[in-house]
């Protein structure tokens, strides 16, 4: 056996409880996302389901450039509404499933305790995973709604199609942008959550899945009791977390592509809701469903015995 | 600290490392560890010994603040766990290695204590880097660092996990049964390993179901039986406080009577007091035809025994002195008084 003489005083720590070490937790986890197999095949996915109409639009157009025939359809718009749609129906479920895994398997692999048991806190840890996780979260969705900009505004150049010079378009995909990854974040949250009260990768999923069943099968029975109800079922239709969210989108959608608003607003929502839910209250729901479930993730982690 | 305090040392005022005052745990009904007192101080090898399922993986849980006591407190270097302000910083201090070691599969080796000394703060220096390969080295896996850990062997997993313990340079190392499951070969590295840390002052817990074990490695020892501390002692203390003998006998009936007359002289006789009369199975003859009384006293007492025997018209055939192993101490601690079964006596030893 080699010498080893082990030093009494370590000098390299960050000092545990500071945002350096908190920081070093976040580098740590965001490194893990891209290490493992769900943090390679969720973006996969997410780029298949995307990059399929996308590129068969583009494909169409410049077979057959529409602009040419007279039928002018701006094909910046249409694809970012592509973008959005695909990243709002099925981004949510990736990314709730992606969220299950990476913050089950620390229990199933039992390496959140090499976590708990080295100086950092559990508030640090769980927040750090938060923290990494909507990271990741914003950075794929970057990428993705960037690539579809640069190929979108490519391909309207080539086909002499002079919508990418709109500002107000810009700010059309800027804002959907933010409403999808209010949306991802917000299932983020709520997979979290499942994950940590079960510490179950298959509990988590099953019950993120499910409450996306449940959320429709709810909603089509409040609509369908406001008849007798009235208003108030509506609401109560209106602020869960998934339709509450595609209300916020809706706005956007409308603003980035005014003439399919009849088709986007029914194949978004399967329903459409009343308008007079505006904006600000909508943000703060969605922002108190966030407090919630992270906050009792929290309260869960911080004093429970983990033992297992 | 203090540096002058040997490690295999005297009771001067040695600095106590960890404390456990009172500590019980229940799960449901069951009293996982009940009321455990127990201090380990600096320098020591401390072994936490007890068959399996008596506690001491809840105790060590506890000790690392994954588990939260029902009642009592752990303190670590003086502070406290259950205090209302508690910092989780000192866990920085202890490195521990709970149950099986705990990695992600797909990773190399190098690349989990990475991790690992994310968890601990230490970013990727070189400093750090240079640590890990310290500890790599030490226990032997230098050569397979770069391999993914779902490559290795379950023993070569238990040595990355004790690395993973080093990496912080902590003033407290615990290991929960380091050597479970592993061939002797692996049993005798671990062993090598601990001694070796062990040897750089570094106060080690370490807990075991082996008797042997703890006995070869271990300077103090607590004994642990259903949640309960039986015992807590230097080892060389506890062997020597409780040396015993044997006494045979050559015919069944003399066993009998010897046996009787046994219990009859502890209870009568004051310097006997404490004194156990142990194994007396008439039907449990020996290889050469003789038949054993083993006795747990003081084995100076063997002429006087020998003397008070002879009185009563019993003569031994043969008295052999012994010295216990911590085997037969936990066996004597954890058996039913004076009958004891063979079988029980297996079960009890948990080998
Ligand atoms: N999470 C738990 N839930 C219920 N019982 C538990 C739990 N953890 C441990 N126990 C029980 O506590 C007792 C002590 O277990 P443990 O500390 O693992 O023993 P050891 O490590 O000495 O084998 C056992 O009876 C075990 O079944
Ligand atoms: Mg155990």
């Amino acid at each position: 056996m080699k010498s080893f003489a082990i030093q009494q005083q370590a000098t390299v720590n960050a000092d545990a409880g500071s945002w350096a070490h908190f920081w070093l937790l976040v580098r740590w986890h965001l490194l893990l996302i891209q290490k493992r197999k769900t943090g390679k095949v969720i973006p996969g996915c997410l780029l298949g389901v995307v990059g399929m109409p996308v590129l068969i639009i583009i494909l169409a157009q410049l077979l057959n450039p529409v602009v040419r025939t007279g039928n002018h359809i701006a094909i910046l718009p249409l694809l970012m509404w592509f973008t959005n749609f695909a990243l709002f129906l099925f981004g949510s479920i990736l990314i709730a499933t992606m969220t299950c895994i990476l913050v089950g398997s620390e229990y199933s692999l039992g390496t959140f305790r090499q976590m708990l048991t080295r100086g950092a806190s559990r508030s640090q840890v769980l927040f750090s995973q938060v923290v990494a996780l909507t990271l990741y979260i914003l950075a794929l969705m970057t990428s993705i709604f960037l690539l579809v900009a640069v190929l979108g505004s490519l391909t309207s150049l080539y086909i002499h199609d002079y919508s990418y010079l709109s500002p107000v378009l810009w700010r059309n995909i800027g804002l959907s942008f933010v409403t999808v990854a209010v949306r991802l974040l917000l299932f983020a949250c709520l997979a979290f959550f499942l994950t940590t009260v079960s510490r179950s990768t298959v509990v988590g999923i099953a019950g993120a899945w499910g409450y996306l069943l449940l959320e429709s099968i709810v909603t089509t029975i409040l609509l369908g009791m406001s008849m007798q109800l009235g208003r108030p079922a509506i609401y109560l239709a209106a602020i869960l977390p998934g339709n509450i969210t595609t209300t916020l989108n809706q706005y956007v959608i409308l603003m980035l592509f005014p003439q399919g608003s009849g088709i986007s607003g029914t194949f978004l929502a399967g329903h459409s809701f009343d308008a007079s839910l505006n904006w600000p209250i909508v943000l703060l729901i969605i922002g108190a469903y966030v407090v919630f479930t992270i906050g009792c993730s929290y309260v869960l982690y911080t004093r429970r015995n983990l033992d297992i | 600290m203090d540096k002058e305090i040997s490690a295999n040392g005297s009771q001067t005022a040695r600095e106590t490392v960890l404390e456990l005052r009172h500590l019980t745990r229940k799960f449901g009904q069951r009293i996982a560890v009940n009321e455990l007192d127990l201090q380990v101080y600096r320098g020591d090898v401390f072994g936490l010994l007890g068959p399996n399922g008596s506690g001491k993986t809840t105790t060590i849980r506890m000790i690392v603040n994954l588990v939260r006591p029902n009642v009592g407190e752990v303190l670590l270097f003086g502070q406290s766990l259950q205090q209302r302000h508690f910092s989780t910083s000192i866990l920085g201090r202890v490195g521990s290695l709970i149950e099986q070691p705990t990695f992600y599969p797909f990773l190399s080796g190098q690349d989990n204590l990475l991790g690992i000394a994310s968890f601990a703060g230490m970013s990727d220096t070189q400093v750090t880097r240079s640590r890990i390969d310290e500890s790599l080295e030490l226990v032997g896996l230098a050569d397979r660092r770069k391999d993914r850990v779902q490559t290795y062997s379950l023993g070569m997993k238990q040595r990355l996990g004790i690395a993973a313990a080093l990496l912080q340079r902590p003033d407290l190392v615990i290991l929960d049964e380091p050597t479970n499951g592993l061939d002797p070969a692996g049993v005798f590295h671990i062993r090598q390993i601990i001694q070796h840390i062990a040897r750089q002052g570094i106060t080690i817990v370490v807990s075991s179901h082996l008797l042997y074990e703890v006995e070869q490695m271990c300077s103090r020892v607590a004994i642990l039986e259903q949640g309960k501390l039986l015992v807590q002692d230097e080892v060389q203390n506890l062997l020597q406080k409780h040396r015993g003998m044997t006494v045979m006998f050559d015919d069944a009936s003399v066993l009998e009577k010897a046996f009787s007359a046994m219990r009859v002289f502890i209870t009568q006789q004051s310097w006997l007091q404490g004194c156990q009369v142990l194994h007396a199975d008439p039907n449990d003859k020996g290889p050469i035809g003789e038949y054993a009384l083993s006795i747990d006293c003081p084995s100076e007492y063997a002429s006087r025994l020998n003397r008070l025997l002879g009185e009563q018209g019993i003569y031994a055939a043969e008295i052999r002195r012994q010295k216990l192993t911590l085997e037969d101490f936990f066996l004597r601690l954890t058996a039913q008084p004076q009958h004891m079964q063979p079988d029980q006596k297996k079960e009890g030893a948990g080998v």
